[in-house]
């Protein structure tokens, strides 16, 4: 008897929804705590709970490609993985992991030769004279994101966490292993450097 | 005076605000399942190949010589003869593997299965001085729990590896895998032609349902009239109770089924597989009248596409779709002729049958079936667009495992 063709394909994964539960009753500094010791099954569940905030932080922080923001992404939750053991439940898993995804991205800039200004994705803004309302924002989030990719990095990581993700100070100092008024001083810097951005434009 | 005046600076929040608005990447949920399966197979490698501390180095060192001589004694000494363990019946433990080699062997897994699985066990070793257990499963469901913690089992079948630590349950028909769950653990599966998966615990892989095998659904038949009818001469057909035909009715859903015996099914089919009660009950053979070549064309398909014959099925229902005989049984053959196709790995043809069959019967209840299929055909050779236009006709159909299915196709493009 023959036996039909196998169809090659992959079909998506189908949880078993009660087993799923079960990881999900379980707070964040317990998943952690079973990646410590190997449960791999936990840094499942810590992925569902918290890739797309670490996807939204990574791609404020690095405008690429879809692929090398994922690359960046399961670096980060691998870094969680082998530090898991060193995780202190001062912080907050997700500020922790947000610590982890900046250094990841630093890291990346740095060991990376080609630091693109990739703003494709923004759209530029139209010459219309003189700018309605809707220009004038379109116009406004250009130099907004141009100025942003220009902050040097440890500010532009300082100014997205602190204030694009609202990461309170001291867990945001923490994560990042720097002072509070180091933290301070730098969020400080790049607001005015924003803010020049901005009202250079508008002049 | 300067414009300063006229533009107020943007507050802090303000300007969070606007930093908001620009652009953020979320990903597809297929391109977050593949980060998500990537990152558990590092995470699993990275556990299992901690990083050599340099006190421990001379010991490795140590300890690898006395692994590679531990396998040049496995190689020479330790052959398992015959079948190892082959077939177990309702196996729980068998022994240590081939222990006779006087050196430390790989702690048997725990291997629980009914009699009426088959597989065999046999150590391995993967040239780095370790060694292990490979299980082959040719058949049955198993659930396989590892010696220890730690301990990896690896389940090999013609098609696939699996590499489980933890608790898995395996699920193997014809030497092909057709299903994993973890239980506790977690799994690599590489299935052949395919993108490695990792299972964590509580994740189910099954095997992609082969369109065809979905696809069968009985056609439609008129409405049952008891009659006691002789067994079918030309075709093989059960000995059961038909139905009188007058003529098929094509739109009239083909599940009354209460008050028509059905054959025994020969033996639990695997998942996916027609089962009994779906198949369809070729209306022919009443008492009142000969079949048409048409009736018995169709007849015979459907019993080779039963019997798996696919090739043989698709010559003969393409004879009954070509025939001049009813138009909507004639119909009807073309759409189980792109099954039979489509199962012969003919996808071209199947194609054609499934356009020519969408084509001859615009208010068929097969069309979300047929649309469905034909879609998945040309998304798998790379046409997305012309499959999604296909899916997306499915997604108003009556039947909601169509309307699931498009979906899924949509999804997959």
């Amino acid at each position: 008897m023959t036996r039909p063709e196998r169809a090659g394909q992959i079909v998506p994964l189908r949880r078993v929804e009660e087993r799923r539960a079960a990881s999900s009753d379980l707070s964040d500094e317990a998943l952690l705590a079973a990646c410590g010791v190997g449960d791999t099954a936990a840094l499942g569940a810590l992925f569902d709970r918290h890739h797309e905030a670490i996807y939204r932080l990574i791609s404020r922080l690095l405008r690429t490609d879809a692929s090398e923001i994922d690359d960046l992404v399961q670096q980060t939750f691998l870094a969680a993985w082998r530090a898991a053991k060193k995780f202190s439940s001062r912080g907050a898993v997700r500020s922790y992991l947000f610590g982890i995804a900046a250094n990841t991205v630093r890291h990346h800039i740095r060991s990376s030769v080609r630091r693109r200004a990739a703003l494709a994705d923004i759209p530029p803004p139209p010459a219309a004279h003189p700018p309605d309302a809707a220009t004038a924002r379109a116009q406004e989030l250009h130099r907004l994101a141009i100025a942003l990719e220009q902050l040097p990095d440890d500010l532009r990581i300082v100014y997205v966490m602190c204030e694009l993700e609202e990461v309170p100070g001291v867990e945001a100092a923490r994560a990042l292993g720097l002072r509070a008024g180091t933290l301070g001083r730098r969020l400080h810097e790049a607001r005015r450097a924003l803010r020049e951005a901005i009202e250079g434009g508008t002049r | 005076m300067s414009d300063d005046t006229t533009h107020p600076v943007p507050s802090d929040a303000a300007l969070a605000d606007l930093a908001r608005e620009l652009p953020t990447h979320a990903p597809d949920d297929t391109r977050r399942e593949a980060v998500r399966s990537s990152l558990l197979a590092a995470a699993s490698a990275d556990r299992a190949a901690p990083r050599p501390r340099w006190p421990l180095v001379g010991a490795g060192f140590a300890a690898g010589a006395l692994a590679a001589a531990a396998i040049v004694l496995v190689v020479v000494r330790a052959r398992p003869s015959g079948s190892p363990n082959a077939s177990s019946p309702g196996a729980a433990t068998p022994g240590a593997p081939v222990a006779s080699s006087g050196i430390a062997m790989p702690p048997a897994a725990r291997i629980d299965a009914p009699a009426s699985a088959s597989f065999e066990r046999e150590l391995v070793h993967d040239g780095s001085g370790h060694v292990g257990e490979l299980v082959r499963v040719h058949a049955g469901t198993l659930h396989v729990a590892s010696a220890r913690a730690g301990e990896h089992v690896q389940l090999a079948t013609a098609d696939a590896r699996v590499d489980g630590e933890g608790e898995v349950d395996v699920e193997v028909a014809g030497d092909q895998l057709r299903a994993v769950s973890v239980r506790s653990g977690s799994a690599t599966l590489r299935v052949r032609d395919q993108q490695m998966v990792v299972l964590a615990a509580g994740q189910t892989w099954k095997a992609p349902v082969i369109t065809a095998e979905v696809d069968v659904v009985a056609p439609p038949v008129a409405t049952p009239v008891p009659v006691r009818v002789v067994a079918v001469p030309t075709v093989d057909q059960p000995t059961v109770e038909k139905r009188a035909v007058e003529k098929p009715a094509v739109e009239k859903p083909a599940v009354e089924k209460s008050a028509v015996e059905r054959p025994a099914t020969p033996e639990t089919p695997p998942p996916g597989e027609p089962v009994a009660h779906d198949e369809p009950a070729p209306a022919i053979g009443s008492g009142a009248r000969a079949p048409t070549a048409t009736e018995q064309h169709f007849a015979a398909g459907w019993a080779l596409l039963k019997r798996g014959n696919a090739a043989e099925a698709a010559r003969e229902l393409g004879t009954a779709a070509d025939s001049d005989g009813d138009p909507a049984l004639a119909a009807d053959a073309r759409y189980f002729q792109a099954v039979a196709l489509s199962r012969a790995g003919r996808k071209t043809e199947a194609e054609r049958a499934l356009v020519a069959f969408l084509d001859r019967a615009p208010h068929s209840i097969r069309r979300g079936r047929a649309a469905v299929m034909l879609g998945k055909l040309i998304a798998e050779r790379g046409d997305a667009k012309s499959a999604r236009a296909w899916f997306e006709s499915a997604l108003g159909d009556a039947d909601p495992a169509v309307v699931a299915a498009a979906r899924t196709g949509l999804a997959s493009l």
